[in-house]
């Protein structure tokens, strides 16, 4: 019964339109209002705690490191990198983007933001060079969706908050499948560029990808910076995290200069926006989370898949087409803060590793992006090409399929996500 | 207003600006220099709630929150300003639960007198944020209300992130 009452007044609120925070919040008020003993002022120390939660710390500095990354001049010498070092293959600058994409994405966690940093460079230069625009929209819609599963990952360190798993876990299990993803999508270009008759640039001489490649060693360091010292153990990630960000802005703004000092203050209104908004989901959703907990709604469904007989591998398949289908429709950090709590503990009854759920989840939600009607990619890809949604829909959808494989292979191969994580940090 | 407004967005930025250099800075001293601020870390979360609940309020007014309004979009004007007066109510209804339960525990704490655990701050000093932040955040949705009453605007004005993301872009493009 509460649990009807809880997820009617949720989806009833969020298509009213009310935003999703505060849809979370009031239907876990109301329900424990009207069936539980919990005092308001319990509840209202939840919310307060959320800023207390160490792992939750992380989002403001990533969130701020890549606001600077991009406007800092970053993503553009990683493309200059790129170019030189793949560009002359067939269906070279494409290839050459997702390389940039996956570059960008190992110093950024956010999707949009690697599709704007390197689309809005890339998507020009591979018209001029006689790809057809849908061509370059589609694989750089599709490439900047690494931006959450090449670690460091806000959707990550969201997936790790509410379940408490292991941050550096998870960002280590991301790494393997982002450069399986990467590779895939590099292949299937080189497939495709066969058909579109381009001629490539001629390879670059060793010393300009070398000296493409000290150009662009500043916002490199940074993923040493941040693997490196979550691997080893030097810092944790919410203090990498707070590294990357200071460092960033060191080098956008004293050592490339595209950044000058009278632009920060917006940067960091900006970054402080995005990161406000994100907190007041995540506040929220733990309130919904700690309902859930309290009214032992997950233990329950649980206990009825299990005595249903459902096998993991169905159960996988159950939630990745759940997750797909909500992925049309919410952005990544909502879905995954009303379902990780969900799925986390029947999972575990399954005998699921919970990093390997993350993953899982993250592909999903990576899907999610670039699927309509709400598909964060789409609406940045369209925002920098002038594409309208439905043609960049249709051009984003052959690269979609590989996208798709991906996740059916992640799936079903959970070592392809925990065989490092267990390496480094023992099974 | 005028002054309200500014100070909100400068509270963002400087509690940003604030956790991120203290965050730095104890880093640098654990492991440079061998040492460490026992109260570095209370402080960064201090910042966080500083930034958290004064932001919500400025993100009602800028509309930066997140939400679904595809099926709201769908609708003609009158039954659309209808359900969106509705949803500013019913936010209302949220913020007055929480202001009342947060109301409630700072003045509990302040009667407890707890202090933080590394910093001589009594906690319902800080905690008192909480309760302002909704009020303002109130404040925010009964504007809203009344520009949706009087016509001024027939939405709730969510947030478009891709036009974020590209905005900062633009920005950068500029310099």
């Amino acid at each position: 019964m509460n649990t009807v009452v809880l997820f009617t007044t949720l989806f009833v609120l969020m298509a009213m339109g009310i935003p999703v925070a505060i849809s979370l919040g009031l239907s876990s008020l109301l329900t424990i209002f009207f069936f539980s003993q919990d005092s308001l002022a319990s509840m209202s120390i939840k919310l307060f705690e959320t800023s207390e939660h160490y792992t939750l710390l992380a989002i403001p500095f990533f969130v701020l490191a890549g606001n600077l990354m991009s406007t800092g001049g970053v993503a553009k010498r990683m493309v200059h990198f790129a170019i030189a070092a793949v560009g002359h293959l067939r269906g070279g600058l494409a290839i050459a983007s997702i390389l940039a994409c996956m570059l960008f994405a190992a110093v950024s966690g956010s999707s949009p933001a690697t599709v704007v940093a390197v689309g809005s460079i890339v998507i020009a230069g591979m018209v001029k060079n006689g790809y057809t625009k849908e061509f370059a929209a589609g694989v750089i819609c599709n490439a900047g969706t690494l931006g959450i599963l090449i670690p460091p990952s806000i959707v990550m360190v969201v997936y790790a908050a509410v379940t408490e798993v292991s941050v550096g876990r998870l960002f280590m299990a991301g790494v393997v499948p982002g450069i399986m993803l990467g590779l895939m999508l590099m292949a299937a270009v080189w497939w495709r560029a066969g058909r579109l008759n381009i001629v490539p640039p001629p390879k670059a001489p060793l010393h300009e990808v070398l000296s493409a490649l000290r150009d662009s060693l500043w916002g490199l360091m940074l993923l040493v910076i941040i693997m490196g010292g979550i691997y080893g153990g030097v810092f944790t990630p919410t203090e990498a995290a707070a590294v990357s960000a200071v460092y960033a802005l060191v080098v956008a703004v004293f050592i490339y200069k595209d950044l000058t000092l009278k632009h920060l203050p917006e940067v960091f209104l900006e970054s402080g926006k995005t990161t406000v908004m994100l907190m007041f989901i995540v506040g929220n959703a733990l309130l919904f989370a700690h309902v859930l907990t309290t009214e032992r709604i997950p233990q329950t469904i649980a206990e009825q898949i299990v005595a249903f007989g459902m096998s993991p591998w169905v159960f996988l398949l159950v939630v990745n087409l759940i997750l797909l289908v909500a992925g049309n429709f919410m952005e990544p950090t909502g879905i995954i803060l009303i379902l990780a709590p969900i799925l986390f503990p029947i999972a575990t009854q399954l005998g699921i590793d919970p990093i390997h759920l993350g993953v899982i989840m993250v592909v999903n939600m990576e899907i999610g992006m670039v699927t309509p009607p709400v598909g964060l990619n789409l609406f940045v890809t369209s925002g920098i090409t002038g594409m309208n949604l439905v043609q960049v829909t249709r051009a984003a959808l052959p690269w979609l399929l590989v996208l798709l494989v991906f996740l059916v292979i992640v799936t079903y191969v959970p070592a392809i996500s925990l065989a490092l994580p267990n390496a480094i940090f023992g099974a | 207003m005028k002054i309200l407004d500014h100070l909100e967005e400068w509270i963002i930025s400087l509690m940003l600006l604030a956790m991120t250099g203290l965050t730095f800075v104890q880093v640098v001293l654990r492991y440079v220099f061998d040492s460490g601020l026992s109260w570095a870390h209370e402080l960064t979360t201090v910042f966080f709630a500083f930034m958290i609940f004064v932001g919500m309020s400025y993100g009602v007014r800028v509309g930066a929150h997140i939400g679904v309004d595809a099926l709201v979009r769908l609708m003609r004007a009158g039954p659309r300003r209808a359900i969106s007066v509705l949803a500013v109510v019913l936010s209302l209804v949220y913020v007055g639960f929480v202001l009342t339960g947060s109301i409630q525990y700072v003045s509990k704490m302040h009667d407890v007198g707890i202090e933080f655990d590394d910093m001589p701050i009594e906690r319902w000093q800080v905690l008192i944020v909480m309760p302002i932040g909704y009020a303002l955040m109130g404040f925010r949705f009964l504007q809203v209300l009344f520009n949706l009453l009087t016509g001024r605007t027939d939405s709730l004005h969510l947030a478009d992130e891709a036009a974020d993301a590209m905005k900062l872009k633009a920005e950068g493009d500029a310099t």
